[in-house]
């Protein structure tokens, strides 16, 4: 089979990035640039005893990945610089040199003794407990 | 916005509850060598159980789904997403037989050897 050109192609790389451009900016309403875009990478979600967001962080190692809680917020820092593969040279690079830190408001107050995070096939999953007057109490009624 | 995410999702086998997530298109690296052919696509949150990376005559297609996040009322961020999707018109050169996949925090690589039996070479000319 005769193909013209393929994705491997240099050439068409330009014309490509581009379409790819407008579809996220379609999609997303603004091209990603090198940081965590915040509304599209991540997740903040309140349940009756936690607060958890999940962030995506592909290719990044816990080590370049720095949480703080502070003040009702949570601050997330990290960095990912993809190398070129020795012996290669690039003909298409769109993963983004990623140079994040992003601020989140937390929904409730929370125990920041009480928080864990992990980083699993490249999300990042922080866990913090809801300080305990900020959690839903049941209050037994007296018959 | 839902018709530009709906244009990502390929038409699939309706099923009794249909998934109403999309998928995105993952950006993806691609790097040429002397043997071939090296891709690396972001894919965070899939598993090696969870992904496919299919060829078809020059199609080489990854699709991962990725699982559900924590239940809860959300406060901030994207919708839910079923994970990626991506087709790439691969050169007529690369061994099929040989293409090997990993996959380590999120970051999908893919080696695509050139088949060896086209590689070019130099032919000798004899003289007479």
């Amino acid at each position: 089979m005769l193909t013209l050109w393929t994705d491997f192609d240099r050439s068409f790389d330009s014309v490509d990035s581009m379409l790819r451009r407008f579809d996220r900016f379609f999609e997303q309403g603004f091209p990603r640039g090198g940081i965590l875009d915040a509304t599209r990478d991540s997740r903040l979600v309140e349940t009756e005893n936690e607060v958890v967001l999940t962030a995506d962080l592909p290719g990044v190692r816990a080590e370049d990945v720095e949480i703080n809680v502070h003040d009702g917020t949570l601050t997330v820092e990290a960095n990912r610089t993809p190398a070129a593969p020795e012996g290669y040279e690039a003909s298409r690079l769109e993963r983004p040199e990623l140079r994040i830190a992003q601020t989140y408001s937390l929904p409730a107050p929370v125990d920041p003794e009480r928080a864990s995070a992990s980083l699993t096939n490249g999300v990042l999953t922080v866990r913090l407990e809801k300080a305990p007057d900020a959690r839903p109490r049941r209050i037994a009624v007296r018959s | 916005m839902s018709t530009a995410l709906s244009k990502t999702e390929t038409p699939t086998a309706p099923t009794a509850a249909p998934d109403r997530r999309p998928f995105l298109s993952p950006p993806v690296d691609i790097f040429r060598g002397e043997n071939g052919w090296l891709i690396r696509a972001d894919l965070p949150g899939v598993t090696p159980d969870d992904l496919s990376v299919d060829l078809h005559e020059n199609r080489l297609t990854i699709e991962g789904r990725r699982p559900t996040g924590p239940e809860g009322e959300a406060q901030f961020g994207r919708p839910e997403i079923a994970g990626y999707r991506r087709t790439l018109i691969v050169p007529d050169v690369v061994d099929a037989d040989a293409i090997d996949a990993s996959l380590v925090d999120g970051v999908l690589e893919l080696t695509l050897p050139r088949d060896q039996r086209t590689r070019s070479r130099r032919i000798a000319v004899n003289a007479n």
